[in-house]
């Protein structure tokens, strides 16, 4: 069955087309939730909501734009809008001593799954605007439409973002390097 | 050791294909949270066609009634009789008397029953005969009836309890047969009838009618009388947009205050009489529904304007605001009407189906900082479908020129948009303009 025939199928409620839909996005939209959320477990619940979400909303989508990128973007909207639910405090990072986002290629070889750990484990605001802007090449004019912020908190988490995930992974690579890290708190 | 490049452009690339697979969630546990299957919706055009016929089966109802009364003859029923065999054209006048039973001048099925006949009286008099109990009814009972200057056609006239009987008939016709004892010996008013009315048609020969069975005259004259009419006329048409609960503009905003307001309108109709009290209508509308959604806060206000429109510029609300939102439609509408009074105030029920297309929609931000427009609202339908109830009321003003007012209550068949708590619009619209009739 078509992609196109087979969301014509899940507006009608199908659920053998449901389920069908369901394994052929499930890793795509996985993956993507790890990206905004905090931990595995929670990109798992994402992926739930986002799924539940996409077969309740199907008979909006009216074939014009993508369906990758209308399922995509559930699964990032309802990232968002958990983050909007449970706004922890942001980490303030000294950019005096780290102003430099730049790094050695070699520096970050890592396995994916601990590159993604070092995303997750950002600040909320930060890795959301780090993942929309770096990962899925969102401007910082929506991302901060998608956020409700300026676009020069938008710029700024990005930047600290990066500031941190560099110094974590200096300081995997060289130890002896302390990073002055506190919380905003 | 080779250059430094950004760390965000060097994640970017190396995730750029990651993908993973969720361990513990299954499909079943999707299952379990979905909508249960087979939740049918009927088609709205099934609903619509559906509500016609119930309209148009309703009307007719009313109309045929109104205008067809069959006679069951009975005992009981009057029998109306044309005793003497002289023509009628020689009549000058009709009497209605009763008189006692006992003194009846033919068989009659019970003494008890209050019935009437009807007799002429020569040379110039007819007179109808109640079979009563009672002897003959005092005079100032008796009505006289105008014999019409037309030589070949006479009209009887009485009033029975204000009945108006009216006999239309040619002269040959008013021959009978004067033998008391046998009813088909007599001409039954309703043979006489036939000539000039498909109504009688539906008094047998020799039928029996009860006082209350009586045609009134206003029925026979309409009967006899209908001329199509048609009138074309202008109006005015605010409307207003009676909010239920949901949204029209985002599903976040299902729970916030939504208020109706009142939309500018204006239109043209025609309508063509199909019978007396039977009228069709056809008309064109450009109308608009207004509504308000108020309290959105700036933590609803990104996702409100993602189901709205993406890149309007505005990116955070500093205060609690408004979204005030104004459809405005094409309507081309299709109702009967059915007059109920026709006096000089003329009142008929309205019915009909519309079909709408969507022409323009604008939202605007209102806050006590800003009024701004968002644009448009893109997730609405484009066409929809409304069944249509209400009154109409014509008042003559000069010659053939009336003022018309007419009350129409209008529901649109289809969520008007494509959000999950969209709802079917239903809005009050008062037509307000000026006809003329020819």
């Amino acid at each position: 069955m078509n992609i196109k025939k087979l969301i014509k199928e899940c507006q009608k409620n199908n659920r053998n087309a449901q389920s069908e839909l369901f394994h052929l996005y499930k890793d795509v939209l996985f993956s993507l939730s790890l990206k905004y959320c905090k931990n595995y477990n929670e990109a798992e619940d994402n992926l739930q909501d986002t799924f539940i979400t996409i077969f309740k909303k199907i008979n909006q989508y009216n074939f014009k734009g993508s369906f990758d990128g209308w399922v995509k973007r559930i699964a990032i909207n309802k990232a968002i809008d958990k983050y909007k639910k449970s706004s922890t405090p942001a980490l303030q990072i000294d950019e005096n001593r780290v102003a430099d986002t730049t790094i050695e290629p070699e520096m970050v070889d890592f396995r994916l799954d601990e590159l993604l750990i070092f995303i997750q484990e950002l600040p909320d605001q930060y890795r959301l605007v780090f993942s929309l802007y770096e990962l899925d090449s969102y401007s910082h004019k929506e991302i901060a439409t998608m956020l409700n912020i300026s676009e020069g908190t938008s710029k700024s988490n990005l930047h600290r973002a990066k500031v941190l995930l560099k110094t974590k992974i200096t300081a995997l690579r060289n130890p002896q390097k302390k990073i002055l890290v506190r919380n905003e708190r | 050791m080779s250059d430094k490049r950004d760390i965000g452009k060097i994640f970017s690339e190396k995730l750029k294909n990651f993908e993973a697979a969720p361990s513990s969630l299954s499909w079943e546990d999707i299952e379990a949270e979905l909508p249960p299957q087979g939740k049918f919706k009927i088609p709205y055009w099934i609903i619509a066609s559906g509500a016609m016929l119930v309209l148009g089966a309703t009307i007719l109802f009313f109309y045929i009634s109104d205008e067809k009364k069959p006679l069951n003859p009975s005992p009981e029923h009057l029998q109306i009789v044309l005793q003497e065999e002289q023509e009628i054209s020689d009549c000058d006048d009709l009497v209605l008397e009763t008189e006692n039973h006992n003194n009846k001048q033919f068989n009659t099925p019970t003494e008890t029953q209050n019935n009437i006949r009807v007799t002429q009286t020569p040379p110039n008099t007819t007179t109808f005969d109640s079979l009563a109990t009672k002897a003959a009814t005092p005079l100032s009972n008796n009505k006289k009836i105008e014999k019409p200057e037309n030589s070949n056609i006479t009209q009887y006239k009485t009033s029975i309890n204000n009945h108006i009987l009216e006999n239309t008939t040619e002269t040959s016709l008013g021959k009978s047969s004067n033998s008391a004892n046998t009813n088909n010996q007599y001409n039954v008013l309703s043979t006489i009838l036939a000539q000039e009315s498909k109504l009688a048609s539906y008094y047998p020969k020799g039928a029996l009618l009860t006082e209350d069975q009586i045609i009134p005259i206003d029925t026979i004259k309409s009967a006899k009388a209908f001329t199509p009419k048609y009138s074309i006329g202008i109006h005015l048409a605010p409307t207003y947009h009676l909010n239920p609960d949901g949204s029209l503009i985002s599903d976040n905003l299902n729970q916030n205050s939504n208020t109706g307001d009142i939309g500018n309108g204006f239109g043209i109709i025609f309508n063509a009489g199909l019978s007396k009290r039977l009228s069709s209508r056809i008309g064109y509308n450009h109308f608009s529904i207004k509504n308000e959604v108020k309290d959105i806060t700036p933590l609803q206000f990104p996702s409100t304007v993602q189901d709205i429109t993406p890149n309007i510029g505005i990116d955070t609300l500093a205060t609690n605001s408004s979204l005030s939102q104004r459809i405005s439609f094409h309507e081309i509408s299709m109702e009967l009407g059915y007059l109920f009074i026709d006096k000089k105030v003329q009142a008929s029920f309205i019915g009909g189906l519309s079909f709408v297309i969507q022409n323009s929609s604008e939202i605007k931000l209102s806050s006590p900082m800003t009024n701004t427009s968002l644009g448009s609202n893109d997730k609405l339908q484009k066409t929809n479908f409304s069944i249509n109830f209400g009154t109409n009321f014509k008042y003559p003003i000069y010659n053939k020129i009336y003022l018309s007012i007419t009350t129409l209550v209008k529901y649109q068949l289809q969520d008007a948009s494509q959000n999950r708590t969209s709802y079917q619009p239903l809005y009050i619209q008062l037509q307000t303009g000026f006809c003329y009739q020819f």
